[in-house]
């Protein structure tokens, strides 16, 4: 298992990693608050278009990383197509099932939906650095770092977990015990297997992790100094800026004193 | 029927000693690497048959992971934290699912905390069953929302809730503790590590 993350030179990449989770949070926001599926197309397109031009994103690498959420979208966006209990407008008819303009409206903005969460996130992963991201959350957003330390130590175990499973793995190819798995028993025993040994050795290596910790007087004042200065440029606090500021104008206007549904669905759109 | 020793609390009590808090990544680390090889191909492919309903089928295998923990470690904060680093890792290396990790992995953590309160946070095996319970009572209220099917009436949302809580008590919860029972049998976590050594003297 690889990060995503890619070190780079782009607008994103420069950006500290609490704008760019304030980015997340409302992208995110804006297509759970939103019922008209143009808004949350419109979010989608603006979430894609920041990560290809401000974070320099391969697209192709990109759309091919969503295939799963594709998949996904374009399952509800059918199921709800034809399963919309309020729709009354029927523009097709397939046997008993009759595809309505409110179920293709309710589809279009929870497909939409679902692919704005999926790509910000894939866009969120592939600009920021983890290491920063923790070191921000401890001096910017005051985590304490005992609780984020945690955060640390799953950064730091995973490559070596990584190589780790690849060993047990391959161990039990040459043993013939069930890799690659066939049916559920076999997948099981290996799931069981793989985790337990796992865990049995990441357990001794955090047992000794902490003796060491301890013994230097880890958790022992309220503040720890930081090797790495942390640093915000104003461009990206501007750009989660713009982004609230938009969210809060949208539900203003379109919602508090316009006509479109909050939280709820594009009936009738 | 306890999953350790005790409670597996050590000397500190309800506060969380170095090797509890490195314990808490070490499973999402774990959690990450396990899903990546064996759950995400085949939790795919159910989801690419049966959509978001797919769930049901592969929600417990994804679930397990804050349960062990809290199993293991047996304090208040251990299901959530654990549930939501494990899902911040999946993000981190790319879960095409993105954000909607996020959230699932939130509420889904606040379930499994609510089942080890109920049974005052001992690592039993009804407690991991409602863990598991819990779990998937908060995972099925987040994928509700997230895909909309809040407007497809009681007939589709209950079922959908309580298949979600019985597949993850049932798989989730015994998967759970199948697994800290086995690393509890190893003897490295729980009474005769290096650690434990230092921190009764200490």
């Amino acid at each position: 298992m690889i990060f995503v993350y890619r070190p780079g030179d782009s607008f994103l990449h420069r950006a500290d990693s609490i704008s760019k989770l304030v980015w997340l949070i409302t992208a995110g926001a804006f297509v759970l608050v939103a019922g008209q599926w143009q808004v949350s197309a419109t979010v989608f397109v603006a979430v894609l278009l920041s990560g290809i031009f401000l974070g320099r994103l391969d697209a192709s690498e990109l759309l091919r990383r969503m295939i799963p959420l594709w998949i996904i979208a374009l399952w509800l966006f059918c199921l709800f197509s034809v399963l919309y209990p309020e729709g009354t407008d029927p523009v097709l008819k397939i046997g008993p099932l009759s595809v309505t303009g409110e179920g293709i409206s309710y589809g279009l903005a929870i497909a939409f939906r679902v692919l704005t969460l999926g790509s910000s996130a894939l866009i969120f992963a592939a600009t920021t650095d983890p290491r920063r991201l923790v070191n921000e959350l401890i001096s910017v957003l005051k985590l304490p770092y005992r609780l984020a330390y945690a955060f640390y130590s799953a950064l730091r175990f995973l490559p070596l977990l990584h190589n780790e499973a690849r060993t047990i793995l391959d161990a039990r190819a040459i043993r013939g015990q069930g890799y690659p798995a066939k049916g559920v028993a076999e997948r099981l025993a290996l799931l069981r297997g793989l985790t337990v040994s796992l865990l049995a050795g990441a357990i001794r290596r955090v047992q000794i992790t902490a003796v060491a910790m301890d013994s230097r007087g880890f958790g022992a004042y309220p503040t720890r100094t930081e090797i790495e200065d942390v640093h915000r440029p104003a461009g990206g606090i501007v750009f989660a800026a713009v982004w609230v500021v938009a969210l809060v104008g949208y539900v203003i206007v379109f919602v508090v004193f316009g006509d479109h549904s909050f939280l709820r669905t594009p009936v009738g759109t | 029927m306890n999953a350790g020793s005790s409670t597996n609390r050590g000397t500190g009590g309800y506060r969380y000693r170095t090797a509890d808090i490195l314990l808490v990544g070490a499973i999402a680390a774990v959690g990450g690497v396990v899903s990546a090889y064996v759950i995400v191909p085949w939790a795919k492919f159910i989801e690419g048959l049966l959509g978001p309903f797919g769930a049901v089928f592969d929600n417990p295998f994804f679930i397990f992971w804050p349960i062990v923990a809290a199993l293991l470690i047996c304090k208040p904060g251990v299901g959530v934290v654990t549930s939501v680093l494990t899902g911040a890792v999946e993000v981190l290396v790319g879960s095409a699912d993105g954000s909607i990790v996020l959230i699932v992995t939130l509420l889904q953590g606040l379930g499994v905390e609510l089942g080890f309160l109920i049974f005052r946070y001992r690592a039993t095996l009804p407690a991991a069953i409602a863990a598991g319970a819990g779990a998937g009572l908060g995972a099925s209220i987040a994928l509700l929302y997230v895909f909309g099917f809040f407007q497809l009436g009681t007939a589709v949302q209950i079922p959908f809730i309580l298949a979600l809580m019985a597949g993850d008590a049932i798989i989730g919860g015994l998967l759970a503790w199948a697994i800290a029972q086995g690393v509890i049998r190893t003897g490295v976590w729980g009474g005769g590590g290096a650690y434990q050594r230092v921190d009764r003297q200490s």
